[in-house]
């Protein structure tokens, strides 16, 4: 019982430094950026948004590609849950409250008094778990019939070029302009408020 | 709540996940690698909305870019596997290309 609180822990440690590396480098980047920046009042909200995404993000594709599901697995997705939940009803929620819990990672969810769910945050919640876990056994699906690196170069080069188009010019700028669409095939990230 | 990333991305995300660590590419160094990608294209979907007033951009290219940086010294490719790759892209390159310029002549 030891061992496995200890194998967690060591899990969820590393999670964390992940969270942790994996945040620090993208402020490094948007602090290398040579760009104007935005008005101050948006830059909270809008690097924050940013934040829980990838933090969210990192933690979901941590849970859904790991071989090994064990309960540590489990208790960062809940954990991914209540910070993506808490990031879409954070409005008046000090900024250094949720710093602190997204630089923690996955691992650290917003304290419950923060949180004010809802159900149209769940509902959008579980269509994003739903959306990435049907893309992600998709993936594996393909991934399974590849047989050697080689094919993973030519899907790499083949799928930017067509995600430039689709994007540009393409069906997914037609998309883009339709609510139904977005709703069903897009994935909504909790932007806290200002930023959206 | 914001729509910015598509499902398409994630099941790429997922074919290069699933591909290295099948082929042993190592699977700590591509979802850093991979994730870190994802973020920055995250940021500059942002950042290019805010700027630009830009809807959406393709997430898809920073990743390929990851991927391929991360395990380029795994990924050789043999001089007829490479011809393949660049053949391809050109076929692909050209038909996207005479796509766009279809619509924009407004012959689509």
């Amino acid at each position: 019982m030891s061992e496995l609180l200890e194998n967690g822990a060591t899990t969820l440690g590393r999670r964390c430094l992940c969270s942790a590396g994996w945040t620090a480098a993208f402020l490094l980047f948007l602090a290398l950026t040579p760009l104007k920046l935005p008005p101050w009042a948006a830059l909270p909200a809008l690097y924050l948004t940013a934040v829980v995404g990838a933090c969210g993000t990192a933690g979901l594709l941590s849970c859904f590609t790991r071989t090994d599901r064990d309960w540590s697995n489990l208790l960062v997705g809940v954990c991914v849950c209540a910070l993506l939940i808490g990031g879409a009803n954070c409005e008046a929620v000090s900024r250094w409250v949720a710093w602190a819990s997204t630089q923690g990672g996955a691992a650290l969810p917003l304290p419950s008094t923060t949180l004010r769910f809802s159900l149209n945050a769940l509902l959008v919640l579980a269509t994003n778990v739903f959306l990435v876990g049907a893309a992600v056994c998709g993936g594996e699906l393909v991934a399974k019939g590849l047989r050697a690196p080689s094919y993973l170069v030519m899907a790499a080069v083949v799928a930017a070029i067509a995600d430039t188009f689709s994007v540009s010019v393409g069906p997914t700028s037609k998309l883009a302009g339709s609510e139904t669409a977005l709703r069903h095939l897009a994935l909504h990230w909790p932007a806290s408020a200002g930023a959206a | 709540m914001i729509p910015i990333i598509g499902v398409g991305d994630f099941l790429f995300l997922s074919i290069f996940l699933v591909g290295a660590v099948k082929f042993g590419l190592g699977q700590r160094r591509n979802l850093v690698a991979l994730s870190s990608a994802f973020a920055v294209g995250i940021a500059c979907t942002l950042l290019a909305e805010v700027f630009f007033s830009l809807r959406g951009l393709p997430a898809l290219p920073f990743m390929c870019v990851a991927f391929l940086l991360a395990n380029r010294s795994q990924l050789r490719l043999t001089p007829k596997e490479l011809c393949a790759v660049v053949k391809v892209s050109v076929m692909f390159a050209g038909f996207f290309a005479a796509l766009g310029l279809a619509k924009a002549l407004h012959l689509l």
